[in-house]
């Protein structure tokens, strides 16, 4: 038997005759109907998930800043150690010993400070 | 007088989308419903002939409408309503065929049974209805297998120029690109196509006895 030949554009045309089924369909709009309904709705968001999906966003930045900030306390103390031997003079102590814990979170150094200096005051001391 | 009929009828499906997209802006989000019934077909030859999966197909086609709800307010109708959804459509496909690494799975729809398609094809030959059957089904796929290895570009360019029967310039507007790169595109794609269908060509390979 003679294969029938066609033209390409003839054989392309054809294509359109692929379609699915009914059944196909029924299934898509419901699908697709569904989505939309959700779509519509206003999403409600817990404070859970919020607080969630701010950390998830901003940890990162957080703990760059974090670390940087404690970099620049670190080198600052270790540079300006004599500034700061300044600062912590007996007398300021008391005064400053609440901000020194809170600007500097290299600890060991502020602490051999201050114990350097409260080592020359009479009977004044400060356990860490 | 045909092309005239046409063109009216053209005009009169873009207004009616035009309306019934004031509708959607002015709340009524129902009327989405409208376009979902009139495009989805369409979307799915367009889709389903770049992928040759109708799973893949079925998937694309809900996030196609799903982001055309989304951003349907900001649609200023600049360009046709199908343009526009077509063009999303297309980007879909494309960035999911990009992403695709497993090899296409075809899944081939039916050709209505043989009937209609057999009748468009082979008006009038005389070939029993089995051989007919083997023969439509082997044509399918080995059209789908063609079509496939074609580059994405290619494929975009052939389905909507020849499987959706969009011009040039429509389809130049739907890729944004120029009217020549779709026209060279095109004559690049058939004559890829030609090659790997000459078997079954006129006027091209060796007739079978």
């Amino acid at each position: 038997m003679e294969e029938p030949k066609f033209e390409l554009e003839r054989l392309l045309k054809a294509k359109r005759f692929e379609m699915p089924d009914e059944a196909f369909w029924d299934a898509f709009d419901a699908r697709l109907k569904a989505s939309l309904a959700e779509e519509k709705q206003p999403r409600r968001v817990s404070w859970k998930q919020y607080l969630g999906a701010w950390l998830r966003r901003w940890s990162p930045v957080a703990a760059v800043g974090l670390f940087v900030f404690g970099g620049v306390c670190h080198f600052s103390s270790r540079f300006n150690a004599p500034h700061l031997e300044m600062c912590f003079q007996p007398s300021d102590i008391r005064s400053c010993r609440s901000l020194s814990f809170h600007v500097s979170p290299s600890l060991g150094v502020v602490k051999s400070v201050l114990k350097k200096n409260l080592a020359s005051t009479d009977g004044d001391r400060f356990t860490f | 007088m045909v092309g005239e009929d046409e063109a009216e009828k053209a005009a009169a499906s873009d207004a009616e989308d035009l309306e019934w997209l004031e509708r959607f802006k002015s709340g009524n989000r129902r009327a989405f419903e409208f376009f979902v019934k009139k495009y989805q077909r369409r979307l799915f030859r367009v889709i389903y002939n770049m992928t040759s999966s109708k799973e893949d197909t079925a998937d694309l086609l809900q996030d196609v409408f799903l982001k055309a709800f989304r951003s349907l307010e900001t649609f200023k109708g600049q360009s046709k309503f199908y343009t526009w959804l077509c063009r999303i459509a297309i980007n879909k496909t494309l960035d999911f065929l990009d992403a695709r690494k497993r090899k296409p799975v075809y899944s081939l729809e039916t050709w209505g049974e043989g009937g209609n398609v057999a009748d468009f094809l082979m008006p009038g030959e005389n070939i029993p209805a089995a051989d007919r059957a083997v023969l439509l089904k082997e044509l399918q796929e080995k059209l789908n297998e063609a079509l496939q290895q074609l580059s994405h570009n290619h494929r975009t360019v052939v389905v909507l120029f020849e499987i959706e029967g969009m011009s040039h310039a429509e389809i130049a507007k739907t890729l944004q690109c120029s009217e020549g790169t779709v026209r060279s595109r095109l004559h690049y794609a058939k004559e890829q196509l030609k090659q790997s269908l000459s078997r079954y060509l006129k006027g091209h390979g060796r007739t079978e006895v």
